[in-house]
């Protein structure tokens, strides 16, 4: 990281940071020079020449270090005794109202061709300008990656032909990201060994989305309305060793950009695309396998079955003695067929000609901007985890819990409406789960609200309402609304808690099975659950149980 | 002008060559005349001894001259405004590089490009250049207001005062640098002769000639050549007959196209680039590839914008010591038709040099008409160059400049140069 620092400082991008100017794009006052991205008062180092170089020597120097310590720990030997070295690539389009050069709406599912303007489409004389919030967006995801946020970052221009790329290149970033060396945590679910992983991120940058192709019999059609709608690429280290722990990790980037608002985050709009690097090596050696890059999964389980493919698939290579036959190339899955099939061989590494977008200057931040997005950020998935945790629930609860933004922000309503945390938890992932997933519905889209469940919980804690009706009442709940009491009320559910009246219907019961008063005084005494439940019928299930049983005993020692 | 920009005598136009207004002496060209079986075959008789305009905007030059315009816009990278004008004996201005707008020029060399103004005479030039003047939200890489106002207002590089131009002397206290490095060798008699008169002018309005250096100049032409092609070969990728730039089938034009031979998406794309890009363009396309290229970037591109920050420390430097310099605007006047079809492409690019150090550092630099080669009569200008931003005070002395040229415009016999009267 030395070498990148003087680096930066030697081109005068130095300058930027100590002025702790305000956020300056391009355009406004005060902007350096744009001479390619560097600024005008640029002291010359023969640094300059090597910085994309010197990059470059830390990526490998991290590379190897990563290395050394996935030897040494070393949990995860296959039974084959192969290693599986995976990381992945995952693009989130940034929820913005326009793209990221241009007013065109970034909007999904329009009429091809609808949201294009002369920019995006790259009408020669055309200019980007960039959208603020993509960079707050970013900063705000760089934060939340736990990565270092560059005070200042360039955009450059990634060059290739291809139909969907109108410009002839792509505005993206390269040996500058906004982000870079950064972490999270997941947390596995016990079913798939539990406890927690940390996984480095080694970047995330912003660039620009290609427009879509779509190939039919004789001709191929492109959809430029995608060209141009912010993207921001989080690239992992090779830290994980399974597919589970790949898939938990794509979740957790989805929870992320989910409770962060930067993305929705959806994999079958292409709002979140995963791709993953995928190789394997004997155990103990040193050099890495050649990587097999994975694309076209649609959820996290198909992260995790398409790892599990590839790495069987290559294994089976090597101990076919055939490991040459794994080749540097990009393989799709098929969720047809479970397999992965060869898209094209990558022949040696492409050169897409990077240099800097002299179009757009560099993106400034002033230690200000970057507080002010610290502060305004919303919860993190991991923080809410920590809380829960701390509120004593189980890991599976929490992981339940937290899971989703909208589940998680409705139970800590329920809690800020002073209901019991584990009996709020167990309604949650009982009942309400349950009645969400059979209803195809979110929880945004049922009447139910926090206060109303905590209010539900409230009546069954004192004794208005048995649990039981508490459940039967909460479909009604769910589609129509209103107060839970009031509903108890006028439908007459209030709990039978009055000791005469309790006793008129078990004195009833009793006189109306004296076969099984026979067989109980006879000694059958688990007969008393036949009295409870009847009783409990015998009052529509209104009677207060915990009475019942009480009274129910009295009666029947009664007799004896 | 030339294709996309690139070229230097306006040869490489899509319809052909553009013609110079002006001609020399007849006497002027027996040695020429005499001798072009070559040139004979490629011109019509009527251009044999007719002269380029300069390029890349030689068309927008050769309009003000003929009188079709009071003065046209033209895109200048590396001299393509200013060179056209001291050809032509026009003045043309290149403006520092983020005062006008680039929304609507169609990128040659985005970090170079800026859009410039040929005229008659640098006062009609200002009138144009303060209307275009002002920042454009569309352009990223325009100069705010504030900044522009914080260099037009400074006391030393500032718009000059109608005081300093009424009382007494004009340019009284401008101190004025010649840089040595500009005497390049195959500097004309006669734009040597005009350089020294623009010095005498300056002089006796009151300004102060200070000889400076700019050490880098010499490397400043190959840094050009590195960078401007570089981002022309990313600015053109758009041409590539899918959404711009025409289609080449192998049924002829007009024909219903046939299935062209190579059926792959690659093979499309070199045909019709290779069919539709004209020569010098594609020159340009593969040098800028191979500097971009992965083996390539350290030792050209990179190397090249390491040269291109110590061209512009250079200016920043001398900046400290004079407040405006004063060099040719171009090593001679302009060449014959037939001599510039001719010249190898490594000739042609080292006539930019006067114009392309101002390029690659961003700053205002202005042809200024001074006279005709008394010799070969044709016209011959100067180039002022000022500090970024200070494109108000760069226009002033060259309008200053030009009221002097005109108060003692008089046939030098000692210098070989007939200088303009008042235009
Ligand atoms: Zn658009």
């Amino acid at each position: 990281m030395a070498t990148l620092k003087v680096a930066l400082s030697s081109c005068g991008m130095k300058s930027c940071l100590d002025k702790g100017s305000p956020l300056r794009f391009p355009g406004s006052s005060d902007r350096p020079l744009n001479f390619g991205g560097l600024s005008r008062n640029s002291a010359i180092s023969p640094c300059l020449l090597l910085r994309s170089r010197s990059a470059r020597a830390i990526f490998r120097d991290r590379y190897t270090v990563v290395k050394c310590v996935a030897a040494e720990t070393a949990e995860s030997v296959s039974e084959t005794s192969f290693e599986t070295i995976i990381g992945l690539e995952v693009h989130c389009q940034l929820n913005t109202a326009t793209k990221a050069f241009c007013n065109c709406t970034s909007e999904y599912g329009a009429t091809p061709n609808t949201h294009i303007c002369p920019v995006c489409m790259g009408h020669p004389g055309t200019l980007p300008v960039l959208n603020k919030e993509v960079v707050r967006l970013s900063t705000m995801m760089g934060l939340a990656l736990n990565c270092d946020v560059a005070r200042v970052s360039k955009f450059d221009r990634k060059q290739y032909f291809y139909p969907d790329l109108p410009k002839g290149y792509q505005v993206s970033q390269y040996d500058i990201p906004i982000a870079e060396h950064g972490h999270i945590t997941v947390e596995m679910a016990p079913e798939f060994g539990g406890g927690k992983r940390t996984i480095g991120i080694t970047r995330a940058h912003m660039e620009e989305d290609a427009g879509k192709l779509s190939h039919e019999d004789a001709c191929s059609l492109v959809d430029y309305n995608r060209a141009g709608v912010p993207l921001l690429e989080i690239v992992s280290e090779p830290d994980m060793r399974t597919g589970r722990e790949a898939a938990e990790y794509a979740a957790e980037i989805r929870r992320i950009v989910r409770f962060l608002g930067v993305s929705n985050g959806n994999m079958s709009e292409g709002s979140m695309r995963c791709d993953v690097n995928v190789s394997v090596r004997p155990f103990g050696q040193e050099e890495f396998g050649t990587k097999v890059e994975i694309k076209n999964m649609n959820s996290f389980s198909a992260i995790a079955r398409a790892i599990d493919y590839e790495v069987q698939r290559q294994t089976g290579l090597i101990n076919a003695g055939q490991g040459d036959e794994i080749m540097l190339e990009t393989r799709l899955w098929n969720e047809g067929s479970l397999k992965t099939e060869s898209m094209r061989k990558k022949e040696g590494l492409a050169d897409y000609r990077y240099f800097p977008e002299p179009d757009l200057g560099p993106v400034c931040l002033d230690e200000e901007y970057v507080e002010k997005i610290r502060m305004e950020m919303a919860t993190l998935p991991s923080q809410k985890r920590e809380t829960y945790e701390a509120l004593g629930l189980s890991i599976p609860d929490v992981l339940v819990l937290a899971d989703d933004l909208d589940i998680s922000s409705f139970f800590d309503e329920v809690l800020a409406a002073g209901a019991d945390v584990k009996q709020a938890a167990n309604w949650i992932k009982g009942d309400i789960l349950g009645y969400l997933k059979a209803e195809k519905k979110n929880i945004g889209e049922v009447k139910l609200t926090g206060a109303m469940l905590a209010e539900l919980i409230a009546l069954i804690v004192d004794g208005t309402i048995s649990g039981k009706i508490g459940k039967e009442l909460l479909p009604t709940l769910m589609e129509e609304g209103g107060s839970p009491k009031a509903l108890v009320e006028s439908k007459g559910l209030v709990q039978i808690s009055d000791t005469s009246e309790l006793e008129a219907i078990i004195d009833e019961t009793i006189s109306s099975n004296p076969k099984q008063v026979e067989q109980y005084l006879g000694g059958k005494t688990k007969l008393k659950g036949f009295f409870v439940g009847a009783v409990m019928k015998g009052s529509g299930g209104r009677a207060n149980p915990k009475m019942v049983q009480d009274l129910v005993q009295q009666k029947l020692d009664a007799l004896a | 002008m030339d294709e996309f920009g690139m070229g230097s005598y306006n040869l490489f136009s899509h319809y052909g060559p553009c013609i110079n207004t002006w001609r020399s002496q007849p006497h002027h060209e027996h040695s020429i005349a005499s001798n072009p079986d070559t040139t004979r075959s490629v011109l019509h008789e009527g251009v044999l001894g007719a002269r380029v305009p300069g390029g890349s905007s030689g068309g927008s030059a050769v309009a003000v001259s003929g009188g079709a315009a009071f003065a046209a816009l033209g895109s200048d990278t590396g001299g393509s405004v200013r060179t056209p004008a001291a050809y032509c004996g026009l003045a043309g201005l290149k403006p520092s590089y983020g005062r006008l707008s680039r929304w609507g020029l169609i990128a040659f060399t985005s970090s170079l490009d800026t859009p410039g103004i040929i005229a008659n005479s640098v006062a009609d030039l200002s009138l144009v250049f303060r209307a275009l003047d002002g920042a454009d939200s569309l352009d990223s890489s325009c100069v705010a207001a504030v900044e522009i106002a914080e260099c037009e207002d400074h006391p030393r590089w500032g718009r000059l005062v109608d005081g300093q131009r009424t009382n007494g002397l004009p340019l009284q206290g401008l101190r004025v640098g010649v840089p040595r490095e500009y005497r390049v060798e195959g500097l004309s008699p006669s734009a040597l002769a005009a350089w020294q008169t623009a010095v005498q002018a300056l002089r006796h309005a009151g300004a102060e000639l200070t000889t400076v250096s700019l050490p880098h100049t010499r490397s400043a032409l190959s840094a050009y050549y590195v960078i401007s092609p570089a981002e022309a070969s990313s600015n053109l990728a758009r041409f590539d007959g899918v959404r711009y730039g025409q289609r080449r089938y192998n049924g002829s034009a007009g024909q219903a196209p046939e299935a062209p031979e190579d059926p792959s998406l690659q093979a499309a794309y070199a045909r019709n680039r290779t069919r539709h890009f004209g020569c010098e363009v594609q020159r340009r396309l593969l040098l800028g590839t191979y500097a971009l290229s992965g083996e390539q970037i350290a030792e050209y591109f990179h190397q090249a914008q390491k040269v291109r920050r110590l061209v512009a420390e250079d200016f920043t430097k001398a900046f400290e010591e004079v407040d405006i310099l004063l060099t040719p605007a171009a090593p001679g006047p302009a060449p014959l038709l037939e001599e510039a079809l001719e010249q190898p492409p490594a000739v042609t690019y080292s006539g930019d040099v006067m114009t392309i150090p101002a390029s690659l550092a961003g700053l205002p630099a202005l042809a200024v008409p001074v006279g005709v080669g008394a010799d070969d009569r044709l016209p011959i200008g100067v180039q002022l160059i000022a500090p970024r931003l200070c494109d108000g005070r760069l226009l002033s002395v060259g309008e200053a400049l030009e009221d002097c040229l005109a108060s003692e415009a008089q046939h030098h016999e000692d210098t070989g140069l007939a200088v303009f009267a008042a235009r």
